[in-house]
């Protein structure tokens, strides 16, 4: 026999005594599921949402903008890069920064391309309550005599209906006195909110502050002082990931953890069904707890980084699962506990090669990307970590309970005494 | 040696040759590959990674309003009809959801009243408001009008159930991944930067209102035979109008007759009939049919006009009609009717083979709607072999267009597909059963066809609640910003960096097969990927990673198991046999429970979840392939090299 030299990254031979300490590791899971509960509704109380949804799931506002160079007047073009960081440095959260181009008239009737950007964020207003609505109350004195209807803030823009017409002009000196700058009446608007609602005799008319999109531009034309930065438009956009989508992802998890469950009991038995399902629960719950406690930005790639955190937890409890059905037809004579604390000790080493691969790969990814590449990344060095965990301390004692409680350990496995034997021979013939 | 080594590294070799094959046209972009190249399909990047076209539609939503007011309209000539009350309810073009009722019976007018006022006004959220009737209305009309808040709400989930809609029609037409999203009264769609043919086609299904409505064609009516007396026909052959300003717009004036298969009177009717053809229109009009980009007007116009190449009949008449009205009262079409124009094809022996249009005088009231639709299919009609396009109607429908067909029998029913007549055939009996079929129009049988897919993929999604406009259209660069894409790259290659490390490092000799393995699984991937022209998405790359996760937790299953046996005293041959057989049975069900999660991701998710979920699918297949067969060559390799060794290098 040869000697066989092999680099370990954890030596052969472990014997870690898991299962006797495996109540504290359960609890531990259900502390920590409290806690995540616990942090979104602190989170809800404290910021006013459950995570730090991006303009994916809850919209926000669309604003895009061209860039002309203050000494020609030509437009010009600005790095994608430059502008994300310096709205970075800003203290602006959540941006999403991309090229646009698009077509312009020019005064001469000749069409030229401009190379924009289109800037996402998802705040929706940059007006203080209290200073809207002191603004609202000095709007709707001064214009008592207009018959106000409705007078509602939406975002940065006043929706006023009333019976008589309120000029553009006249609103202004009551913006300016409540500390807000009024945005002029493009033709069109001017065209739109002149003229009754035929019927009804009601105006419908809208004022615009200037907000996000004049706080914006502040920022931009501070850190690039060459530059004269324009807004060519700005408005609130809904968001990408519907009802619909977010019902459909909903149902379709649930479904495919069913699918899991349904397969584990054919393939294995029913006894290893539950054990995978809370794991994967579990670690999902888990990543949305560190999302949560961190306030890291939640954009749909973030969801398909708990589908690749689900998916690699599923995997990584099947292939657990997968030793110890093994050891349980080898070790006939061993006790369950035995066989699950051997047949941990025997995957640790692929587990924590595995682990750390992928841990590795993913930390390069989170160190180095950027937005939502790094924020996958980070949903995946935390799935690593809690998957791992999970297939150990979690679904292998929910396996382990169930085994004791509802099958007292299938016969061929328990230390059997003698007059039992009968009673059972059929039955472990059967699990054959 | 054995032989079947031989033939499965060959067999190999081969699908890397084709593997790199199949991913040419992806990485080498810009028609550099010759034309005898056999693989044309490459791998489209999604939005967040290669950007798109931006498109900003408008949508009219009063059109909506007017429809709940048209509603109305049907609710209150039944209950008329129901209490036996003489009255006419009309729905007037202005203002929006304007509805009129003009009694023929003053003195029903209180009870009238007050039963609207119970069934429509009483709730927190009244439906209908009075308003004072216009001048030109008769004394004693009452004029009602949808109630504002109620209109505003009908808009906003109109807006709503539109960005749904759209949603849809990109996802049947097979576009990964697109945006839409509302912003304000307007819908922005994002599509991923396809190719233009097939943008071109995206949008045009965007765009469709697939509006189906029938309605009941008023023949025989006097404002038509006025019509037709005043623009007159000199018969001949030509047919040619009489009317100056007719003749020189080449329109004709013509009567058709029929007679009801159970012998009923003989039915007369008559219609305007005008040909396609390139007109000098005022820049309005040019913006109005959309025959130029409102950018483009001032390069465009010569001597105030704007020349059109083809302005079809149907707008022709409609102007027509609009300047005769304008100058007699007498050619105002009346409240309760419309025009409403089909197209037809010229007869194949027609010496003009330009396209017609014909004009309907139709009942403005909707008798039945797309709503009513339980689904559509695209048939052959089995005596003109044309395609066609059946639709069954739901429970509702089917009762509604039974009655329907049974009140008109001896008339004719139009059905208008986005405000255009497709068809207007005359009832013979009542039809039970709910189904009706529409046949494409056209000389071509490929254009018939796709036309009818289109149609199908349209009525299936639902009809869109209201018109879209496309208002702008531009370029935006990927979503992820391309500084973001860059340090993305960089720390892929980092990543692939310390993986081979990692491997390499603790395994030896079998890392660097872990390490081939891997690279082979990716390029099988991708080729799969390029091979369904799929779209590629950074959740599709999360997908990949994971999947790539996967293949090395294989690989390091694999190389544990070969060590286990190994220790165990068994001799190289044997440990690899016994490692692979060993970790087979993990890496299947390990794989098996993901495709099994990925095939239900991909039946209920949609967006960015079913890109994760097909590239999760291809590589689980790639991951048992690569794992148990490429791995095993490289191995069967090691072992086969040195026959009699005693120790690997793992």
């Amino acid at each position: 026999m040869s000697e066989h030299k092999f680099r370990y990254m954890l030596p052969p031979g472990t014997n870690f005594a898991f299962v006797p300490k495996f109540k504290a590791w359960i609890w531990l899971s259900i502390l920590l599921t409290i806690a995540t509960v616990a942090v979104l509704f602190v989170n809800k109380s404290q910021r006013g949402e459950f995570m730090n949804w991006t303009t994916d799931f809850k919209g926000g506002t669309e604003i895009v903008l061209a860039f002309k160079d203050k000494a020609t007047g030509a437009y010009k073009k600005e790095p994608v890069g430059t502008i994300r960081e310096t709205f970075g440095q800003a203290g602006e959260e959540g941006l999403e920064v991309g090229d646009m181009t698009y077509n312009e008239e020019t005064a001469e009737g000749k069409e030229i391309v401009v190379e924009g950007m289109v800037v996402k964020t998802p705040r929706f207003s940059a007006l203080k309550k209290e200073v809207a609505e002191s603004a609202r109350l000095a709007f709707e004195q001064q214009f008592a005599d207009r018959e106000l209807g409705k007078v509602a803030w939406s975002g940065d823009r006043l929706f006023v209906r009333s019976k008589k017409s309120i000029k553009n002009e006249e609103v202004a000196p009551v913006f300016a006195a409540a500390g807000l700058e009024l945005k002029q009446w493009s033709p069109k608007e001017m065209a739109l909110y002149g003229h009754a609602d035929e019927g009804t005799g009601d105006i419908s008319s809208v004022f615009t502050a200037w907000g996000l999109d004049r706080q914006y531009e502040q920022i931009l034309e501070k850190a690039l002082p060459d530059t004269d930065v324009i807004v060519v438009q700005s408005a609130g956009v809904g968001a990408k990931a519907g009802d619909k989508l977010r019902h459909d992802a909903a149902k379709s998890i649930i479904y495919a953890i069913f699918l899991i469950m349904l397969y584990l009991a054919f393939r294995f038995d029913i006894r290893y069904a539950p054990g995978a399902a809370f794991a994967v629960i579990h670690d999902a719950v888990m990543v949305i707890g560190v999302f949560a406690l961190t306030w890291t930005e939640v954009s749909l790639t973030s969801v398909a980084g708990l589908l690749t955190v689900m998916g690699y937890s599923v995997n990584e409890t099947v292939i657990s699962f997968d030793r110890i059905r093994e050891n349980e037809a080898k070790l006939k004579d061993k006790s369950i506990e035995r066989i699950i604390d051997i047949s941990i000790n025997e995957r640790l080493a692929r587990t924590i090669m595995t682990a750390s691969t992928v841990f590795a790969t993913t930390l390069i990814m989170n160190i180095f990307g950027t937005g939502h590449v790094r924020n996958f990344a980070f949903a995946m060095n935390v799935g690593v970590i809690v998957a791992t965990y999970s297939s150990i301390f979690l679904a292998a004692p929910i396996f382990l309970w169930i085994s004791k409680k509802y099958y007292s350990g299938p016969p061929k496995h328990r230390r059997v005494a003698p007059v039992q034997s009968v009673a059972t021979a059929s039955a472990s013939a059967s699990d054959e | 040696m054995d032989r079947s080594l031989k033939w499965r590294t060959l067999i190999f070799l081969i699908s890397v040759v084709l593997c790199v094959g199949i991913l040419l046209p992806t990485v080498m972009t810009g028609g550099q590959l010759p034309s005898w190249w056999p693989f044309d399909k490459a791998i489209q990047l999604g939005l967040d990674l290669q950007g798109g076209s931006h498109i900003v539609y408008s949508i009219d939503l009063d059109k909506a309003v007017d429809d709940r007011a048209s509603e109305l309209k049907r609710d209150f000539d039944s209950k008329f009809a129901d209490e036996q009350i003489k009255a006419t309810v009309k729905t007037p073009p202005s203002p929006t959801g304007a509805v009129t009722i003009v009694l023929a019976d003053q003195a029903n007018r209180e009870k009238v009243l007050a039963s609207i006022k119970a069934d429509y006004m009483r709730s927190k959220e009244p439906e209908v408001e009075q308003i004072d009737c216009p001048a030109t209305e008769a004394a004693g009309a009452i004029c009602l009008k949808v109630h504002h808040d109620f209109a505003e709400n009908l808009k906003k989930s109109a807006l709503a159930n539109a960005v749904n809609t759209i949603r849809e029609r990109i996802d049947e037409n097979g576009v990964a991944e697109p945006t839409v999203v509302q912003k304000g009264d307007e819908i922005i769609v994002e599509l991923p930067g396809l190719d233009a043919e097939r943008t071109a086609q995206t949008r045009d299904d965007i765009a469709r209102a697939a509006k189906l409505e029938f309605k009941v064609v008023a023949e025989g009516n006097p404002f038509m035979a006025e019509l037709f007396r005043h623009v007159g026909n000199e018969g001949g052959k030509e047919r040619k109008a009489t009317e100056p300003r007719a003749r020189e717009e080449e329109i004709q004036a013509e009567i058709e007759q029929w007679r009801p298969d159970d012998g009923g009177d003989l039915r007369t009717d008559y219609y305007l009939l005008a040909r396609n053809k390139p007109m000098n229109l005022t820049p309005d009009r040019a913006l109005e049919i959309e025959c130029v980009r409102r950018t483009e007007v001032t390069s465009r116009t010569v001597d105030g006009k704007i020349n059109c190449p083809k302005v079809e009949g149907r707008h022709i008449i409609r102007w027509y009609l609009q300047d005769l009205a304008k100058a007699d009262p007498k050619f105002v079409v009346p409240d309760q009717f419309q025009v409403a124009y089909e197209e037809i094809d010229p007869a194949l022996d027609a010496t003009d083979k330009r396209t017609m249009w014909r004009t309907y005088l139709l009942e403005r009231a909707v008798r039945l709607t797309g709503t009513s639709i339980s689904s559509a299919t695209g048939q052959y009609d089995p005596n003109t072999n044309r395609p066609v396009v059946l639709i069954d109607f739901n429970r509702y429908g089917s009762r509604v267009f039974g009655d329907l067909t049974a009140e008109i029998v001896g008339r004719k029913l139009a059905t208008i597909l986005d405000d255009k007549v497709k068809s207007a055939p005359i009832i013979n009996g009542a039809i039970r059963g709910g189904r009706a079929s529409i046949t494409m129009g056209g000389t071509d049988a490929q254009v018939q066809e796709r036309e009818r897919d289109s149609l199908v993929n349209v009525l299936k999604t639902g009809s869109l609640p209201a018109p879209l406009r496309e208002e702008s259209a531009s370029k935006v660069g990927p979503t992820l910003g391309r500084d973001a894409i860059q340090k993305t790259q960089l720390s892929f290659i980092l990543g692939v960096i310390l993986v081979v490390l990692i491997m390499v490092g603790f395994y030896r000799k079998s890392g660097w097969i872990a390490v081939f393995a891997v690279l082979f699984h990716v390029l099988v991937t991708l080729a799969v990927m390029a091979l369904f022209k799929a779209t590629l998405t950074l959740p599709g790359i999360a997908a990949l990673v994971l999947s790539v996760g996967m293949c090395v937790d294989g690989n390091i299953l694999i190389n544990e198991r070969i060590r286990d046996e190994l220790l165990l005293g068994k001799s190289v041959r044997g440990a690899v046999d016994l490692g692979f057989s060993r970790a087979f049975s993990a890496i299947l069900d390990g794989q098996f429970t993901i495709a099994a999660s990925a095939w239900v991701l991909l039946q209920y998710g949609s967006g960015p979840i079913k890109g994760f979920a097909v590239m999760m699918l291809v590589g689980v297949f790639t991951t048992v392939a690569t794992n148990t067969w490429v791995t095993r060559i490289f191995f069967d390799w090691a072992v086969t090299r040195k026959k009699n060794a005693t120790t690997l290098s793992i």
